[in-house]
């Protein structure tokens, strides 16, 4: 273990002179029967922490970054671009990092996902960084897992007002973007949009929490679709993605 | 600190005890419980098509308890709608807005349960007085029918609290208005269901401001003047979601009895008259009026005989009621006078030219020293809502009064059944004139064994039941039909009406059977030999509900719209208001050498959440011989790239439209593609810190075959001609198409790059449910590549022209 581990290092640190994206990766180890230790290395180590858990255990949860301050954003971007383009941005990013979380293994049982959630955000939150992460359980079995800063999340309390029309997706998520965009003050563009965007949404009744609105969003495209949000560090932006929280494959030939 | 406060939410609930002992009550509750079964579809017929459902969504309730809690009576109604299990998650708010989180109950179908609830509560050691209980399922609006019998006064008469959706309301006003006894005081429940603090504004007799937290109830209690004031009122506004404050409340006179305050929406009235239907003659009773407009309002009261076609009927001199203020009536002489006639039971409607928002109005009935019924006053529900779903108890002394009266001007007719003890009880279809009210005496045609159309019974042993009634499909008018039922027992001190609406799903029809013309050869798409005639019977819903009606009806009294056979193809036709009818041609193999086609009509009443009320299946002719159209499986299919993506509202300018053919001997329009991904799509644009996600999957989107995509916005541009489908968008968005340019370099890494996928395509036939999707196209190669000026987009190797886009 230790020489995997070793190995590995040596070549993440040759990666530089080729590229400075390092590659992410997550290992799961049992810890006795009723444990499991994931090993993250990431720009995202809650993000594919909670993307581990919904592809191996059928979990339902989105995921929203905090707005990441200065202190936690490198420039990754490789020397030549940097030499050949002196007075231009670089490529900003989220540190990569290596964190290991201790979490009680699913096993299905009800209510479990919050608790695992749980124990994942607060041995992060014990790392003293300036992000925390909290858990919002959400109905139908699903949750949403919300980064911070100093209590500032990117959608806060933003809510949208009643929509009384028979939307599309992408029509409501245009309406979504621009009406939470408008609230937050955070421009909210779309990023990678798996999703059925030509179904209908039945009309909206009442004020409703941006977080719930885009909830619905992916609840309505496809059973097992969830959101992520990921801020673009470059353009000062927020993607939001929906996408399955599972690639289903269904092999015919 | 967020973090902290949600954990302690979290803490409580988990700390809730006794919730098994709670659980065992619950399920204890239960009448003893018997499966009903479905009725069989009718034989012989050919399968049903597909129907368009509605998603299953969450659902809530409220239930209003106005502060009533442990040590008193409660009992809770609780009605499955649903043709199978319901699980209900409830929540119990205390009058602070913590929260109780009860065990789930689980009701088999059709049930309908009566709850003990504040015994079930003191056997679960859970104490306290409480504000409203949420009840939480997965299914579809009014699935799930409840209310609560509260009984304010120990040992006295119990008092209905119907349950609260978000759809009653549309707007943040509410008004109420009461007759008051003697010693009258009032309790009004201001519960805040909304997870926002809302600052709720009183005013009519009362002028004061009262902030009320999240999921908060406030109180407020008032002693009456009987000498200086005989009629009450309230007004209720606030700033907020329009359905985040739900009033409730009760009038009690000393320690003898009390009623309701029904609190409604002006805004969401349908109507200007109101109707209050089958009072009891024999009752002294009492109206209170409230007039909210800013102007005076003439009206009179109307009251006609119920259970005839030819009702006995008594009108009162017209009224004046000034602007903004209150009135009592005694009725008991106008009713009275019906009595001497012989009449037992009248409705009255109240008739005014006032607007639709401008009057609320009480029906209060004393029907016994320490009971008194409070008769709902209100306008019919709005049309999607119009019928009812009401339980029916034969334990005990229990006894059932379901009616539905017409207050409209035009004749309408009802259809009505009760579904108890595993059998569906068809009364015969009931005219109901204008101005008349239906009586559907469920007990006494249990009582007597009196067969319905099917020759079947309503079993003798049924301890519960439910009564349905509905309009006949297609009424003229949008609203008119007001339904009740009143449950009455003495041992349980209740007289309780049941009236909220039910949702129209529940009456989908297969409807109806057509006869048809088969002509000639089916021309061109805009030319049709087929048309409709004569409806030759009603089938039963994919819920069992209704059995066969023997009845032959002439389709143009049914108010069908007239379609003009040669245009019928184009397009959907939009109808006034909440209405939508559409056409769509089948075809199938009639005989052995021709190909026929035969005319499907379907028209609907546009459900809440989008579905239809009713809905027409395929046509089939008389003799019932004809092949039902055919779905045959595509051998392959070809694509043809149209343009970039035009109508997506996301503005997605980079996407691709393809428009495919499909290679098959039958005729496949009207039946559904489905695509999926055959192995996991791979997306070389993407590197980790991306902020967008990688595009590795395929939407899993569906296809109307030969037809627009009802709602499909991208659909309206491309349409799909005979056997084909599509628009298939293909293609990044522009935000990633962006990012990728310009950013991949600065990372070292190169453009071109794009996306693969390898696309599964399955037909699902229109005609045949039994068969499910089949794949007759896997491995279909979909990309899009990116390059430094823009986009390709490929699909079964034909591509789009590259498309500059930076």
């Amino acid at each position: 273990m230790k020489h995997r581990i070793m190995s590995l290092f040596l070549f993440l640190q040759t990666l530089p002179t080729l590229c400075q994206v390092r590659p992410a990766s997550l290992q799961a180890a049992p810890d006795g029967q009723d444990a499991l230790v994931l090993t993250v290395r990431s720009n995202y180590p809650i993000r594919d922490s909670v993307r581990y858990l919904n592809e191996n255990y059928g979990w339902l949860i989105s995921y929203e970054d905090p707005i990441y301050p200065d202190v936690e954003v490198e420039d990754i971007s490789i020397p030549q671009w940097k030499k050949a383009h002196p007075g231009e941005r670089g490529f900003l990013t989220p540190i990569f990092s290596q964190v290991r979380f201790r979490i009680t293994k699913p096993s299905g049982s009800k209510g479990e996902q919050e608790k695992i959630l749980g124990e994942l955000v607060d041995q992060f939150n014990r790392l003293g960084r300036q992000d925390t992460f909290i858990v919002i359980p959400k109905p139908q079995n699903r949750g949403v897992v919300v980064g911070s800063v100093n209590g500032r999340e990117a959608l806060q309390a933003a809510v949208v007002g009643p929509e009384t029309r028979i939307r599309t997706e992408a029509e409501e998520l245009r309406l979504l973007l621009e009406g939470c965009s408008a609230r937050t003050q955070i421009p909210l563009v779309a990023g990678t949009i798996i999703a059925n965007r030509n179904l209908t949404l039945p009309p909206r009744k009442a004020v409703v929490p941006c977080r719930d609105a885009l909830l619905a969003v992916a609840i309505q495209g496809g059973a097992n679709l969830v959101y992520q949000i990921l801020e673009d560090v470059n353009n000062k932006t927020y993607v939001v993605n929906i996408g399955p929280s599972k690639v289903i494959v269904q092999q015919s030939q | 600190m967020m973090l902290l406060t949600r954990r302690k939410v979290f803490a409580r609930r988990r700390g809730c005890r006794h919730i098994f002992l709670l659980w065992l009550a619950l399920s204890a509750a239960a009448t003893l419980g018997f499966a009903q079964t479905t009725q069989p579809g009718s034989g012989g017929k050919k399968p049903l098509p597909p129907r368009p459902t509605a998603p299953m969504t969450e659902q809530h309730i409220a239930l209003l308890f106005a502060g009533q809690g442990s040590a008193d009576k409660i009992l809770v109604t609780l009605n499955n709608n649903r043709a199978g299990v319901l699980s209900v998650t409830p929540t119990l708010y205390r009058l602070t807005g913590q929260s109780v989180t009860l065990p789930s109950i689980e009701l088999q179908q059709s049930e309908s349960r009566l709850i003990d609830f504040a015994q079930s509560l003191r056997h679960s050691g859970i104490q306290g007085q409480f504000g409203y209980m949420d009840l939480n399922y997965s299914g579809r609006i009014m699935e799930l029918g409840a209310q609560l019998t509260l009984y304010p006064l120990f040992g006295r008469g119990g008092v209905d609290s119907p349950r609260s959706l978000s759809v009653d309301f549309k707007s943040t006003e509410r008004a109420v208005t009461a007759w008051l006894p003697e010693d009258a005081q009032s309790v009004i429940a201001l519960t805040n269901v909304s997870a926002q603090a809302v600052l709720v504004r009183l005013s009519g007799d009362e002028e004061t401001t009262v902030a009320v937290a999240p999921h908060e109830t406030v109180l407020r209690r008032r002693v009456f003047d009987s000498n200086k004031i005989h009629a009450m009122s309230v007004e209720v506004g606030y700033d907020g979601p329009v359905d985040a404050v739900r009033a409730f409340g009760y009038v009690s006179e000393g320690f003898n009895k009390s009623f309701p305050l029904r609190f409604s929406d002006p805004a969401a009235s349908t109507s200007a008259p109101l109707t209050a239907v089958g009072l009891r003659t024999s009752a002294p009773t009492h109206i209170a009026l409230r007039n909210l407009q800013g102007t005076a309002a003439s009206y009179h009261l109307h009251f006609a005989e119920i259970g005839s076609l030819k009702p006995k009927v008594v009108d009162t001199p017209a009224e004046t009621l000034e602007a903004l203020s209150n009135q009592e009536l005694t009725i008991t002489k106008s009713l009275k006078q019906l009595g001497d006639m012989g009449v037992e039971r009248a409705t009255l409607t109240l008739v005014t030219q006032a607007t639709s928002k401008g009057l609320v109005a009480a029906a209060t009935q004393e029907l016994a020293s320490d009971l008194v019924e409070d008769v709902p006053f209100r306008p019919s529900n709005p049309r999607r809502f119009m019928r009812g779903a009401y339980p029916l108890r034969w334990t005990g002394d229990y006894t059932n009064h379901p009616m539905v009266a017409n207050a409209s001007d035009i004749p309408m007719t009802v259809r009505a059944y009760v579904i108890a003890g595993g059998t569906t009880y068809l009364f015969p279809l009931r005219d109901v004139p204008a101005n008349t009210t239906a009586v559907f005496d469920v007990d006494a045609v249990r009582a007597n064994k009196t067969p319905d159309l099917n020759g079947k019974f309503i079993p003798q042993d049924a301890p519960f039941g439910k009564f349905h009634w509905a309009p006949m499909i297609s009424t003229k008018t949008a609203e008119g039909l007001s339904g009740r039922t009143e449950v009455f027992s003495a041992a349980d001190k209740r007289a309780s009406s049941f009236s909220c609406g039910f949702m129209c799903d529940y009456d989908t029809d297969e409807f109806p059977y057509f006869d048809l013309y088969l002509a000639g050869l089916y021309k061109a798409p805009n030319q049709s030999p087929a048309r409709m005639t004569t409806a030759t019977e009603f089938i039963q819903d994919g819920y069992g509900n209704y059995g066969n009606y023997p009845i032959s009806y002439d389709t143009s009294k049914l108010g069908y719209p007239s379609f003009d056979n040669t245009s019928m193809l184009n397009a959907s036709t939009s109808l006034a208001g909440d209405q939508k009818a559409w056409a769509r041609v089948d075809s199938g193999n009639y005989g052995t050498t021709s190909f026929r086609y035969v005319f499907t009509q379907e028209f609907g009443t546009q459900s809440e959440d989008g579905s239809y009320c009713t809905y027409g299946g395929p046509s089939t002719n008389e003799s019932n011989n004809s092949q039902v159209p055919g779905c045959a499986i595509p051998d392959d299919e070809s694509t043809q790239y149209i343009q970039q993506v035009l109508a997506d509202t996301t503005a997605v300018p980079t996407a691709s439209d393809f428009l495919q053919t499909l290679l098959t001997v039958g005729n496949d329009d009207g039946s559904t593609i489905t695509e999926g991904n055959n192995a996991a799509g791979n997306d070389s644009c993407y590197f980790q810190g991306s902020p967008y996600s990688p595009f590795n999957s395929v939407s899993g989107s569906s296809w109307l075959i030969g037809g627009i995509n009802p709602g499909q916005a991208e659909s309206q541009v491309v349409v799909p001609g005979h056997n084909q489908w599509g628009p298939d968008e293909i293609g990044y968005g522009a935000g990633p198409v962006q990012y990728y340019q310009q950013n991949r370099a600065r990372l070292g890494l190169s453009l071109p790059c794009g996306a693969t996928f390898s696309q599964n395509l399955t037909i699902t036939c229109s005609q045949t449910q039994e068969q499910g999707p089949i794949t007759y196209k896997g491995n279909n190669p979909l990309s899009s590549t990116i390059d430094a000026t823009g986009i390709t987009n490929c699909r079964s190797s034909r591509c789009s022209p590259h498309t500059n886009y930076q």
